[in-house]
C-alpha cells in the first residue's frame, strides 16, 4: 500500500514562538523504512517538530527534505504525508468508509478504485465489517485503526504519529503497539512517532531520539540509548539509574580506581586527569550480599531503607554512608516470596556489580 | 451535576426559582389569556372564549403589511449581517490578524452602544445625506443591530470546531478551501443556523431602531403594534401581542432543536 | 544537507496571502460599521457641543451649555438622576432574582435545568413592547389591573396599589425585560466552575453555605460583573419601557432624548443627552471589564507572592 520508501532529513530545524524557542536547530536523518521515536519530557518540542514535518507549523528556520526534495515551502495538503492524531480526528459526520475515502477523493481517484482501496485499507486494519458505521459507534482502539487506514490509504511518503495510543488503556495500547509495528514493517513506510512513554518508544522504534528543551540530546537504537547514555539526563530519563560521583584514587592495569565519598570504590575505564567522574549504574546490575562478605572490588556498603515487592523484581531502596541514595532491582526467581536475599529495612548490606555496569556520563 | 446542591440549598434554589419563573411568565400569560377574552375591552379577568380577535387581526390589511415588512426586514438584515459577519469572524479567529482584538471589539460594539442612539444617529445622518428611503434606512439600521449577534455566534461556533479534524483533512490532501467546506462548515452549521434565527428575532422584535427610521409606508410590526395601542383598546392588541409571543416561542423551539438552548446562549 | 538550496517560493507565499485575504474578509464589515455607526454617532454626539440655531441648523459656536443645562438645571438633572437610580435599582433586584435561576440552570437535575433555561430564554425573544404591554395590564392602577384585581380577590385591596406611571413600574418591567441577560452570564460562570473545587471545599469541612460564599460566589464574579454591566447600561438606555409604564414621573433619558428631537427640535440638546447615554453605557462596560481584569491580576500577584 505504501509507495517506495523515502528518507527524511531535518537540517537546522528551528521554531520560535515569540522569544520562546520550542525547537532549536534540530538536525536529523531518518533512513527509508525506518521508524524513529521522538522521546522527551513534556514541552521539549516533540509535537512542534512533528507538526513542522507535517507542514502544520511553519518553521522559523531550517529545512525539511523528504526523499532529498526540500518540502519546507510545500503546503500541508500537497506533502502527501499520513498523520495519526492523539484524539484520532475522525470526521464525525462521515462514515468509516467515507473517512477512509476522503484522501482519495481529494486526489481525484475514481469511484471504483476508491471503493477497492478503501476496502483493502479497512481489511488491513481488520475493520471491513464496520465500513458503514459512524465513528462515534466505534471503540477508541477501533477509531485509531480507522485513522491508521485513512492515513495509509493515500500511500503517504511518511507516517507521522503524535502520541497515537495515548488515549487507549494499557492492554489495548500494548496490542496496538505490536500491530502498528508489524504494519509499518510490512509496508516499509518511514515513520516518526512522538511519545513520552519510553516503553512504547523502545517497543516500536528502530531508533530513539531523546529531546530536551528543543534540542537533541542523543540519537541511537534503544539498546545504545539504554546501555550507553550520553549524559546524566538521558540515563535518568530512560529507565532508572543511580548516579555516583567518584574521585580518582589510583590507576590500575585494567582501568582507573574511583573512590566514593560513601566508602565504596569503582573500577572504570582509564581516566586521564584528576577531575571527579560521574558514573551511572542501572539498578538491575546491582547484587546485594551480607555485610560480612569480603569487600567487593567494585561496590559500596549501604543501609537498606525500604523494600518494595514488585512481582518479577524487588526494588531495594538504600542509602550510602554519605547520604546518597542507591536503588537495586533484585530479580525474584522461582517464585521466592522473600526475594531480594531477604534484606530488611535497617539492614547493612554490601552492594556490588560488575565493572561493566559502570557507565561514565557527562554531568548535564 | 448530582450532589452539587445540598438539600436545604435545593429547597432554596427550587423555591425561589419557581417564584421567579412565575414572575417571568406572568405578563406573557396575562397577555395571552386576554387575547381569547370575549369582552369588548382588554381588561382582566378575561370573559368567555373567542378566537374572534385573532381573526380580525389576521384579516387586517395593515397588520398583514406590517408583518410582511417585519419578516422581510428580518430576513434581509440577517442575510446581510451573515455576509458581513461570517468572513470577518473567520479571519479573526483563524488567522493571526494584527489588532484582532480591537477589530473584534469594533464588530461587537453595536451591542453595547445604546440602540436608541444607533437609530437616531442613522436617522440624522441619512437625512443630511438626503437619503430618505425608509426601507433602505431600516435595512441598514437592522443590520447594525444583528451584526454583533452573528459575529458572536459564529465566533463561538468556530471556537468549538475540532482543529485536529481540519489538520487531518489537510494532511490527507484537502486544500484549505475544501477543508473549510468539507470539514469546518458541517461542524458550524447548527451554531450558525441558531445565530441566524436569533438574529432574525432581534430584528423582528426591534422597536428603538424602527422608531426613528420607519415612515408611513414602511411600518414594521412592533411600530404598528405600538401605534395601535394608543388607538385600540379591545383585545385585538392582546391577540397581536400573542402572535408575536408565538413567533418567539417558535424561535426558542427552533434554537433548542438546532443546537440546544444552552449552546445557543453560550452556556 | 544544509547546503541544499531552497526553491524559490511559488505563487504568493502563505503569510502575505493570508494577510491580504483577511483584510478583504474584514474590510466590508468594518467599513459598514464605520459608515453607518461610527460616523453618524460622532456627528450626533458632536451636536451636543454645538449650538441649536433658530434656522434648525446645529452649528458652532462650540459650547458646553447643553451639558451644563442637562446636568445642572433641575428639570433635566432630575431625569438624569432618575435614570441612574432606575438603572441601579434594576440591576440590584435583577441580580437577586437571577442568581437562584442561574444556579438552577447550572446545578439542578437536567429536567429542571432545561425547563428553567427555556423559561428564562423565551421572554428574550418576545418584543420588549409586548412585555411592557403585559406589565401595563398587570400593574394598572384601577381595579382593572391584574395585581389590584388579585389583591381585591384575597381581600387586601382596600385602596388600589398605584405604582403604574411611576419609576417603580419602570423598575419592575425593566427587571423582567433584562433578567435573562443577567441569568445567562452568571449561569455560564457557574457551569465553568470545576465541581471538584466545591467538593474539595466540602471535604475540607465547609458547610454548604460557606462553600457557596467562599468558593462558588467568588468564582462566579466575572459572570456577575458582566451581567450587572449589561443590565445597568441597557436599563439606562431604555426607551419603550419607561414610555409605556413611567408616564411623566418615570420618564428617563431616552424619553427626554426623543422629546428633545421630535417636539423641541433641539438637536444640540439631543446630542448632549445621547453623549451622556453613550458615556454611561461605555463606562458601565469598561468599568466591569476593568474590574474583572483587575481582580484577576490581583489574584495572580497574590499567588505569585507566596
Ligand atoms: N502555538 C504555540 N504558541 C506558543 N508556544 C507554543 C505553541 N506550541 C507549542 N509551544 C511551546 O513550545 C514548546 C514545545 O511544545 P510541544 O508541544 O512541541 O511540546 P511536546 O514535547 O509535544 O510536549 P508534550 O509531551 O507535553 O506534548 C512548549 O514550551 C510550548 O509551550
Ligand atoms: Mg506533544
Amino acid at each position: 500500500m505504501a509507495a517506495q520508501p523515502v528518507d527524511l532529513a531535518l537540517s537546522g530545524l528551528t521554531k520560535h514562538y515569540g522569544r520562546n524557542v520550542a525547537v532549536d536547530s534540530v538536525t536529523l536523518r531518518i533512513a527509508a523504512g525506518e521508524m524513529v521515536a521522538l522521546l522527551g519530557p513534556s514541552g521539549c518540542g516533540k509535537t512542534t517538530t512533528l507538526r513542522m514535518v507535517a507542514g502544520l507549523v511553519e518553521p522559523s528556520a531550517g529545512d525539511i527534505l523528504i526523499g532529498g526534495t526540500p518540502v519546507t515551502r510545500v503546503p500541508v495538503h500537497k506533502r502527501n504525508i499520513g498523520m495519526l492524531f492523539q484524539n484520532y480526528a475522525l470526521f464525525p459526520h462521515l462514515s468509516i468508509a467515507q473517512n477512509v475515502a476522503f484522501g482519495l477523493q481529494m486526489r481525484g481517484v475514481g469511484r471504483a478504485e476508491t471503493a477497492k482501496r478503501v476496502a483493502d485499507a479497512l481489511a488491513l486494519v481488520q475493520l471491513g465489517a464496520f465500513a458503514d458505521r459512524l465513528p462515534a459507534a466505534l471503540s477508541g482502539g477501533q477509531q485509531q485503526r480507522v485513522a491508521l487506514a485513512r492515513a495509509l490509504v493515500i500511500e503517504p511518503t511518511l507516517l507521522l504519529l503524535d502520541e497515537p495510543l495515548g488515549a487507549l488503556d494499557k492492554n489495548l495500547r500494548e496490542s496496538m503497539q505490536v500491530e502498528l509495528r508489524q504494519l509499518q514493517r510490512r509496508l516499509g513506510i518511514t515513520a516518526v512517532l512522538v511519545t513520552h512513554d519510553q516503553e512504547e518508544a523502545m517497543t516500536l522504534a528502530d531508533r530513539i531520539v531523546i529531546m530536551r528543551g528543543g534540542r537533541l540530546e542523543q540519537v541511537g537504537t534503544p539498546e545504545e540509548i539504554y546501555s550507553q547514555p550520553a549524559n546524566r539526563f538521558v540515563a535518568g530519563f530512560i529507565g532508572a539509574a543511580n548516579f555516583l560521583r567518584g574521585t580518582v584514587a589510583g590507576q590500575q592495569p585494567d582501568g582507573t580506581m574511583l573512590k566514593l565519598a560513601g566508602g565504596g570504590q569503582l573500577l572504570v575505564p582509564r581516566q586521564e586527569g584528576g577531575a571527579p567522574v560521574l558514573v551511572a549504574v542501572r539498578p538491575e546490575a546491582i547484587d546485594l550480599s551480607p555485610p560480612d562478605a569480603p569487600a567487593p572490588p567494585n561496590g559500596t556498603p549501604a543501609v537498606v531503607e525500604q523494600v518494595v515487592y514488585r512481582g518479577q523484581m524487588t526494588h531495594v531502596y538504600m542509602r550510602l554512608d554519605d547520604g546518597e541514595p542507591l536503588l537495586a532491582y533484585v530479580a525474584n526467581r522461582a517464585g521466592g516470596a522473600q526475594g531480594a536475599s531477604g534484606a530488611q529495612p535497617g539492614d547493612r548490606v554490601l552492594a556490588s556489580w560488575l565493572p561493566a555496569g559502570n557507565k561514565i556520563v557527562a554531568d548535564q | 451535576m448530582r450532589g452539587r446542591l445540598s438539600a436545604s440549598g435545593a429547597v432554596l434554589v427550587y423555591g425561589a426559582g419557581a417564584l421567579i419563573l412565575l414572575f417571568i411568565m406572568a405578563p406573557l400569560l396575562v397577555v395571552v389569556s386576554l387575547s381569547f377574552s370575549a369582552a369588548p375591552f382588554a381588561v382582566f379577568p378575561p370573559r368567555g372564549f373567542t378566537l374572534e380577535w385573532f381573526g380580525r387581526v389576521i384579516a387586517d390589511e395593515e397588520f398583514q403589511h406590517a408583518f410582511i415588512v417585519s419578516v422581510s426586514l428580518a430576513v434581509a438584515a440577517t442575510a446581510a449581517s451573515f455576509a458581513l459577519g461570517m468572513p470577518a469572524a473567520y479571519a479573526l479567529n483563524r488567522w493571526k490578524v494584527p489588532g484582532a482584538q480591537v477589530m473584534e471589539a469594533i464588530l461587537l460594539s453595536p451591542q453595547i452602544f445604546p440602540i436608541l442612539i444607533t437609530g437616531l444617529a442613522l436617522l440624522q445622518f441619512m437625512a443630511r445625506a438626503g437619503l430618505r428611503d425608509a426601507e433602505m434606512n431600516l435595512f441598514i439600521g437592522h443590520v447594525l443591530i444583528t451584526l454583533p449577534y452573528l459575529v458572536r455566534t459564529i465566533t463561538a461556533s468556530l471556537k468549538l470546531v475540532d482543529r485536529s479534524l481540519e489538520e487531518a483533512a489537510l494532511t490527507l490532501g484537502a486544500s484549505p478551501w475544501r477543508v473549510f467546506w468539507l470539514v469546518t462548515v458541517p461542524q458550524i452549521i447548527p451554531g450558525i443556523a441558531a445565530g441566524c434565527l436569533f438574529s432574525f428575532m432581534i430584528s423582528f422584535d426591534d422597536f428603538p431602531i424602527s422608531l426613528w427610521l420607519a415612515d408611513a409606508q414602511t411600518v414594521p410590526l412592533p411600530i404598528f403594534l405600538h401605534s395601535s395601542m394608543s388607538r385600540i383598546f379591545d383585545p385585538s392588541i392582546a391577540a397581536m401581542s400573542t402572535l408575536m409571543i408565538l413567533t418567539g416561542v417558535l424561535a426558542v423551539i427552533g434554537l433548542e432543536k438546532l443546537v440546544g438552548l444552552r449552546r445557543a446562549m453560550g452556556i | 544537507m544544509s547546503a541544499t538550496a531552497l526553491p524559490a517560493p511559488r505563487g504568493i507565499s502563505l503569510p502575505s496571502g493570508k494577510a491580504v485575504a483577511s483584510l478583504l474578509m474584514l474590510l466590508p464589515g468594518l467599513a459598514f460599521l464605520f459608515a453607518f455607526l461610527v460616523l453618524p454617532s460622532l456627528v450626533l454626539l458632536g451636536n451636543g457641543f454645538m449650538t441649536q440655531h433658530q434656522s434648525g441648523d446645529v452649528a458652532p459656536p462650540f459650547s458646553l451649555a447643553n451639558f451644563d443645562r442637562l446636568l445642572f438645571s433641575p428639570a433635566y438633572q432630575r431625569t438624569v438622576l432618575l435614570t441612574l437610580k432606575v438603572a441601579f435599582v434594576t440591576s440590584g433586584i435583577t441580580l437577586l432574582l437571577a442568581y437562584p435561576l442561574a444556579m438552577a440552570i447550572a446545578y439542578a437535575r437536567p429536567f429542571f435545568s432545561r425547563l428553567t433555561m427555556v423559561l428564562v430564554v423565551a421572554p428574550l425573544v418576545v418584543s420588549v413592547l409586548v412585555r411592557s404591554y403585559g406589565w401595563q395590564l398587570l400593574l394598572g392602577n384601577s381595579r382593572t389591573g391584574v395585581l389590584n384585581w388579585l389583591l381585591e380577590g384575597v381581600g387586601l385591596g382596600v385602596t388600589p396599589v398605584k405604582i403604574m406611571y411611576t419609576e417603580w413600574a419602570v423598575v419592575v418591567a425593566s427587571v423582567h425585560v433584562f433578567l435573562p441577560l443577567m441569568v445567562l452570564p452568571i449561569a455560564t460562570s457557574l457551569t465553568r466552575i470545576n465541581p471538584a473545587i466545591n467538593e474539595a471545599a466540602r471535604m475540607l469541612g465547609a458547610a454548604p453555605w460557606r462553600a457557596f460564599l467562599r468558593v462558588t460566589l467568588p468564582l462566579s464574579i466575572p459572570g456577575l460583573t458582566a451581567g450587572i454591566s449589561i443590565v445597568f447600561s441597557l436599563t439606562a438606555a431604555s426607551y419603550i419601557t419607561p414610555a409605556m409604564l413611567g408616564g411623566t414621573r418615570g420618564a428617563m433619558l431616552g424619553n427626554l432624548l426623543e422629546q428633545q428631537v421630535t417636539t423641541a427640535y433641539d438637536w444640540a440638546m439631543g446630542g448632549a443627552i445621547a453623549f451622556l447615554m453613550v458615556a454611561i453605557a461605555l463606562l458601565a462596560n469598561f468599568g466591569a471589564t476593568w474590574l474583572i481584569e483587575y481582580r484577576q491580576r490581583a489574584r495572580r500577584l497574590a499567588s505569585g507572592a507566596h
